[in-house]
């Protein structure tokens, strides 16, 4: 029985990943820049929920559920990575198709235009413009409440609008 | 500039696509982590992981007679193997590593590229030769000889030191004895995983083995072959039982890539005995015990004792600054003082707490040095303890 139960759990863990995998690739792609380091930290959360040997199918709201624990994956890799010199030899990936160049252009590109935004200003913004979620979501996300969520918006968009007019 | 040029800056079209593989590596992964009855019936998932040879590899296991299971057939093909290596007692081999040319031969990086080795063994006059563009070894059978081609300055160690020279080319100087070793391996490592298959008369042996180490600091990791998860994969001649070729790869963040690779043994070398002496045209700074203990009353060992590494990191810099030769020769006594010169009057300008990595039995200490040209440069210093004397010495960096 209780093999049958674990068969059960594969199969579902089978399902969420096809489903999911490259809308989370996707989020972490944006915050860490490389196609390695994405893939671990979303190898890594649905290990981890597989772990925590809940039925995957009675987890609420999983795409929320899916989206915190990668983006606090996130905020933990930049937190190790602030105290250690990257040794110069493996500073940057190297993008080995037209694909994760592309990838890692757009990676810059969006880190540029938000690179002097506070943190927490800047996690609004990725999450509302290049991720395409609501407030409500956003907020679910980042444990927030709603109008914290559209505050930090909207000081956030006019600080840009402040600094990219200069 | 309006707020929705502003938002359309910050979306993207791109598609972001994540590996063919990930499924299959977090599949694999999940189902390794159950028991063994659930893996069994879970086998169809490690296949995405595996490459085709290995599936078939499962199809030759069921088809094995009843009896001889994987383990009794592989230590058959490597006793045969070994076999032929007792009776030919000079062998040369050329090898491809993911390294540097100056490095050390136990450094491996995934993404270097290839660099050619040779390896010369006389295993009948106990003697042997290990060479790179940039990096050469010898032990002539009673000194280990270790040298640069490129800018002819060597060390001359003591005997006992070859297996610290050769690292992982330690493998040559008895490969029949390492051939019987791996057999048994996958009966004493429960983590390892073995595949035996056959194609076209060469039969392959391959064999999973996880990473060793404590890589909460992830600088060392993928460094060496045994810091990172490998298969190794040996191929053999099904007529002979010879060794052909010989490979190990890491596995790094889902990534599969080649780190040694051995692409051809010649049995049958006929090697010149002075390919085994030591090159008079090197100048040989010596640092066997003997002259060691020789040089101990008079260099200033006690100011690098009883002390902890950052402490003498910073006495070591101020020999450099200094140009104090005595505290050089203790703290940087691995290097050639032509080595240490382009540090000559450098000061410190920041480093940071020390750290372990992986299976090195010290300290890395990373530093920003400015030299006396004004130029700065970043350094990653391995620092040591136990070589003898209790003095904290540099081991790597340099």
């Amino acid at each position: 029985m209780q093999e049958e139960t674990k068969q059960n759990r594969l199969q579902e863990l089978e399902a969420l990943v096809a489903r999911e995998q490259d809308r989370l690739f996707r989020f972490a792609y944006l915050r860490v820049g490389s196609r390695a380091d994405a893939e671990d930290i979303v190898q890594e959360v649905f290990l981890k929920l597989y772990r925590s040997e809940e039925r995957l199918r009675r987890v609420r709201q999983m795409e929320h559920y899916l989206l915190r624990a990668v983006n606090n994956a996130c905020r933990d890799f930049h937190r190790k990575r602030q105290y250690h010199l990257i040794p110069l030899d493996e500073a940057g990936p190297l993008p080995e198709s037209e694909e994760d160049k592309l990838m890692h252009e757009t990676y810059l590109r969006i880190g540029k235009v938000m690179e002097n935004l506070p943190e927490e200003q800047a996690e609004v913004v990725r999450l509302k413009c290049t991720d395409g979620l609501k407030f409500r979501e956003i907020a679910s996300i980042l444990d927030i409440p709603v109008a914290t969520a559209k505050s930090r918006y909207r000081y956030a968009i006019a600080h840009l609008q402040q600094t990219i007019k200069k | 500039m309006k707020k929705k040029e502003i938002e359309s800056m910050l979306s993207t079209d791109v598609p972001f696509k994540a590996s063919d593989s990930l499924k299959g590596r977090i599949m694999e992964k999940a189902v390794r982590e159950e028991p063994a009855a659930v893996r069994a019936r879970s086998w169809k998932w490690a296949r995405w992981a595996m490459p085709v040879a290995a599936a078939l590899a499962l199809a030759v296991l069921v088809t094995v007679k009843p009896g001889v299971t994987p383990a009794i057939a592989a230590e058959k093909l490597f006793r045969t193997a070994a076999e032929y290596f007792n009776q030919r007692p000079v062998f040369s081999a050329k090898v491809e590593v993911r390294t540097l040319p100056q490095d050390n031969f136990g450094y491996t990086h995934p993404l270097k590229p290839y660099v050619d080795h040779t390896m010369t063994v006389d295993r009948e006059n106990g003697v042997w030769r290990l060479e790179k563009s940039e990096r050469a070894a010898l032990y002539d059978g009673q000194y280990t000889w270790i040298w640069n081609p490129e800018n002819g300055l060597g060390t001359k160690l003591d005997g006992t030191d070859q297996v610290g020279a050769l690292e992982l080319f330690v493998i040559f100087l008895d490969p029949a004895e390492i051939l019987q070793d791996v057999a048994l391996l996958d009966s004493v490592n429960p983590e390892a995983r073995v595949r035996l298959s056959e194609k076209n008369g060469v039969i392959t042996y391959a064999i999973d083995s996880p990473i060793q180490g404590d890589f909460s600091d992830k600088y060392m990791k993928y460094s060496s072959v045994f810091e990172s998860d490998t298969r190794w994969t040996y191929t053999f001649d099904k007529a002979s039982g010879r060794l052909l070729t010989f490979r190990i790869e890491g596995l790094f963040s889902g990534l599969r890539k080649t780190l040694f690779q051995v692409t051809d043994i010649d049995y049958e070398a006929r090697v010149d005995s002075r390919l085994f002496e030591a090159p008079e045209e090197v100048d040989w700074l010596d640092r066997t015990a003997a002259n060691r203990a020789m040089e101990a009353s008079t260099l200033p060992y006690d100011a690098f004792r009883n002390i902890d590494a950052e402490q003498a990191l910073l006495k070591g810099i101020d020999a450099l600054q200094a140009w104090d030769v005595n505290g050089l020769k203790v703290f940087f006594g691995q290097y050639h003082l032509r080595t240490l010169e382009p540090l000559k009057g450098c000061r410190l300008v920041r480093h940071e707490k020390p750290f372990t990595s992986g299976q090195f039995p010290g300290v890395f200490i990373r530093c920003t040095l400015e030299r006396a040209d004004g130029k700065t440069e970043k350094r990653t210093f391995a620092l040591r303890n136990d070589k003898g004397y209790g003095a904290w010495t540099v081991d790597g960096g340099l």
